[in-house]
């Protein structure tokens, strides 16, 4: 048998529990939560600066400069390589020396050859471990030479450059 | 005989307060939610010079219901709690900031990261008199501006984070 103020203390304590229970679930119900979703695509990209015309002849001095920009997220080792695209004139050579971007290597300390007289040269591998990278304005030079054979006029030649693991 | 009828009374006033605290929860349930969304942000290039890039998200409006005068004056805080020990979301800054909330003052830009302690988003938002312009008791909202950065660096991938809202007194 209880008596009457601890019956009272009970019921008390009992809807004091309910209390503090429904206060937890009122809490509970004001907070939301929802997915944010984050994401980078793979992203690797060239671009070379068209440069200004190659004038072969007696007071020409052969060597033409441009700049070029490069951009990788990719965190692989690269190459850049360079190649002729499309058929070019006949009697023509082409050499081409690049800056490479912090981290990465020139093949070759000189001019790498993309043209000769007979024909291209193939695909040529300019710049090496190239990774995480996001540089502009890199210097890229060209030099040109011509056999007599070639007759005088304008021609363009085409240069392709790609980046590939 | 009289024990009986006070156990009855006890029991009808815990049965009224389990009813009241359940009404209230259910009114309750409506006081933050969200329209639209979800949030989804994507970089697909980055600049050539530039070591970052970023993206934007404003799809999704956050509604929060202010408390009836003379009730407490409210605020709004976010979190990202960790939803594994393991996983890492710290790979692509993350950052929300509250638009133009029509009850409150907003906060400014709060960066986001795992774990990271409430952070007060929108503040001192007043207790409702009525109706607000839109008719609507007591709700409020404001859109929720989520911005990514990643670097080059950071390389590609994709990160879920959970992020939670809490509208609580100020």
């Amino acid at each position: 048998m209880s008596s009457r103020p601890t019956r009272l203390l009970s019921c008390f304590l009992a809807g004091f529990l309910i209390w503090v229970a429904a206060g937890k679930a009122l809490a509970q119900e004001n907070a939301k939560r929802h997915a944010v979703t984050t994401a980078v695509s793979e992203h690797t990209a060239i671009r070379v600066a068209p440069a200004s015309r190659f004038t072969a002849g007696p007071r020409a001095s052969g060597v033409v400069s441009s700049t070029y920009e490069i951009v990788s997220n990719v965190p692989a080792d690269q190459q850049v390589i360079a190649s002729i695209k499309g058929t070019p004139p006949p009697g023509v050579s082409v050499w081409v020396e690049i800056e490479p971007p912090a981290g990465a290597d020139a093949t070759k300390e000189e001019e790498v050859q993309l043209l000769s007289p007979d024909g291209p040269t193939g695909p040529q591998t300019l710049l090496t471990g190239i990774g995480q990278v996001s540089e502009a304005g890199l210097n890229i030079s060209y030099t040109t030479e011509v056999t007599v054979g070639v007759e005088p006029g304008s021609k363009q030649i085409r240069l392709n450059f790609e980046i590939v693991e | 005989m009289i024990h009986s009828l006070a156990r009855w009374r006890c029991f009808g006033a815990l049965l009224l307060l389990s009813g009241a605290s359940a009404l209230g929860t259910s009114a309750q349930g409506q006081a933050l939610f969200f329209e639209g969304g979800p949030p989804q942000l994507r970089i697909d290039r980055f600049v050539p010079g530039s070591s970052s890039a970023t993206d934007v998200d404003k799809s999704t409006v956050l509604s929060y219901e202010r408390a009836q005068a003379p009730g407490p004056r409210l605020k709004v805080v976010v979190s990202a709690p960790a939803v594994s020990p393991s996983a890492s979301n710290e790979r692509f800054e993350l950052q929300v900031e509250a638009l133009a909330p029509t009850a409150g003052t907003p906060q400014g830009q709060i960066r986001l990261r795992e774990s990271m302690p409430p952070t007060d988003l929108i503040r001192g938002i007043e207790p409702c008199k009525g109706k607000n312009a839109q008719s609507k008791a007591c709700e409020e909202q404001a859109t929720l501006r989520y911005q990514m950065r990643a670097t080059v660096e950071s390389g590609p991938g994709q990160n879920e984070h959970v992020i939670q809202y809490t509208l609580q007194t100020q």
